[in-house]
């Protein structure tokens, strides 16, 4: 009786254990397949973005298919901590919990995955703008562009037709004011190089003066060192004449003894 | 070389006669009271309405009628008129003309295209005086004429520097003299010294 007890009792245990993880985790894995699927489906649609079938249409869609997988992300991030918390409660299989650890980690795979795809979708919003077909517009429309056409081509081409007209004339206005300016220009070159020849020619006759007072110089040199020698010469000459006049003092009195001498000779 | 008269006018196509919306004439060589001032304020007038009616848009054009060379410059339907005598520089004129187109469209901006009277402008008769000077309104005949007076400096400058030349060639001479002079005393002085030492 006691032994069937016990193993009735264990054997109620065990299905109870089995049953709640398979519901939990079981939920989990569903939840993240379904997001991996609308994230797929969501980086399709961004690598549409920017090509000729980006339409308000697919926008439109893009939009629904981002709102579809955050709701998914609610569910599945609420199923993940249910599990996580029985996990925390009863402590019971090791390989439950190595499953639902994982489980988590490729939550966040995903999440991350599907944070990376919006950024792309939010650039590539902002750089295109739809493409709308030509469809779109009333035919109406169309056909009045194609009967105003002709008119405005015909303006257009007489309105060019004038403006070339007027830049001609201001073409031909403008070259007969370079022309004369360049005449002026001319005789301005012209001017000038008159102006050289006389700065030349002034050259010319500063350097030839140049030369001739070289020259005076020179004969004033010359004139000096003559005139100094001359100098010279005349110092000497008046010391010889001073000398003269000493010797024919002295002759004179030796005359006037030997006179005075014969004179007393005589006399005796 | 003198500005007769300065006009600025309208020439519409639409309107077969120019409208004159600003005119400045020098009139000092009649009497203040002269029978012939009134004829030839008509006269100018009527010249100058003549010249601008023939003056398309973008176009110049010099016209001699008796003494005067009448200029006209027409840029899209504003047109410039000025009466000169025959020596005054082409280029000058019409550089004068544009300065006062331009500095009209200044002040008026586009508001002469609904002008059709004549109205004072004290621009004109500034412009008169300050352009009787050609060289004034055209940069390169001032240059011709800066050069012109270099030249004549120059050239005063070469008759200075031949005078100096002349004024060398006798120093030059003179200096010559007195090396010789100087030569002859010296001999002089040493023949007379030998000669005393030699007694």
């Amino acid at each position: 009786m006691s032994f069937q007890d016990l193993e009735s009792g264990r054997g109620r245990s065990t299905r109870k254990f089995n049953g709640g993880r398979q519901d939990s985790t079981q939920a989990v894995a569903s939840g993240i397949f379904q997001i991996n699927t609308g994230v797929s489906t969501f980086q399709r649609l961004v690598n549409t973005l920017g090509t000729p079938k980006d339409t308000p249409e697919l926008r439109e869609k893009l939009h629904k298919t981002r709102l579809h997988i955050g709701q998914l992300v609610k569910d599945t991030s609420a199923k993940l901590k249910e599990a996580s918390e029985t996990d925390h409660q009863s402590g019971v299989n090791p390989s439950k919990k190595i499953a639902d650890a994982k489980l988590a980690r490729d939550f966040q795979a995903v999440l991350k995955e599907f944070q990376k795809a919006q950024q792309t979708a939010a650039e590539r919003e902002t750089t295109y703008t739809p493409f709308v077909p030509q469809s779109a517009l009333p035919s109406s429309y169309t056909a009045g562009e194609v009967d105003k056409v002709p008119e405005q081509r015909a303006q257009l081409q007489e309105s060019k037709r004038q403006e070339l007209v007027l830049l001609d004339n201001e073409i031909a206005f403008n070259e007969a004011v370079i022309e004369e300016r360049e005449q002026g220009i001319q005789e301005i070159h012209q001017q000038i190089g008159e102006v050289n020849e006389i700065f030349k020619d002034l050259a010319v006759l500063v350097n030839d003066q140049g030369v001739m007072i070289d020259d005076i110089g020179t004969h004033i040199d010359n004139s000096r060192a003559a005139t100094s020698q001359g100098k010279s010469q005349l110092v000497q000459a008046a010391k010889t004449q001073k000398s003269n006049s000493s010797l024919t003092c002295l002759l004179l009195v030796i005359f006037g003894i030997v006179l005075l001498i014969v004179i007393i000779v005589l006399a005796a | 070389m003198k500005i007769t008269a300065l006009l600025v006018l309208k020439c519409d196509p639409e309107t077969r006669e120019p409208v004159i919306l600003a005119n400045v004439s020098d009139l000092s060589q009649f009497g203040k009271f002269s029978f012939y001032r009134s004829n030839f304020e008509e006269f100018i007038v009527f010249i100058a309405r003549t010249v601008a009616r023939r003056t398309p848009p973008g176009q110049r054009q010099s016209v001699k009628h008796e003494e005067y060379k009448v200029h006209a410059y027409n840029i899209n339907g504003l047109c410039a008129v000025g009466f000169m005598d025959d020596h005054y520089p082409v280029r000058s004129a019409f550089s004068l003309l544009n300065q006062v187109l331009d500095v009209y469209q200044k002040d008026y901006g586009d508001t002469w295209r609904f002008e059709n009277s004549s109205q004072p402008w004290p621009y004109l008769k500034e412009a008169s005086d300050k352009f009787r000077d050609p060289a004034e309104a055209d940069k390169l005949l001032k240059i011709q004429r800066e050069l012109d007076e270099t030249k004549i400096i120059l050239h005063k400058t070469i008759d200075g520097v031949l005078a100096r030349g002349e004024k060398l060639d006798s120093l030059v001479e003179k200096s010559s003299e007195l090396s010789l002079a100087s030569k002859m005393f010296y001999k002089q002085a040493k023949k007379t010294n030998s000669c005393c030492t030699l007694l």
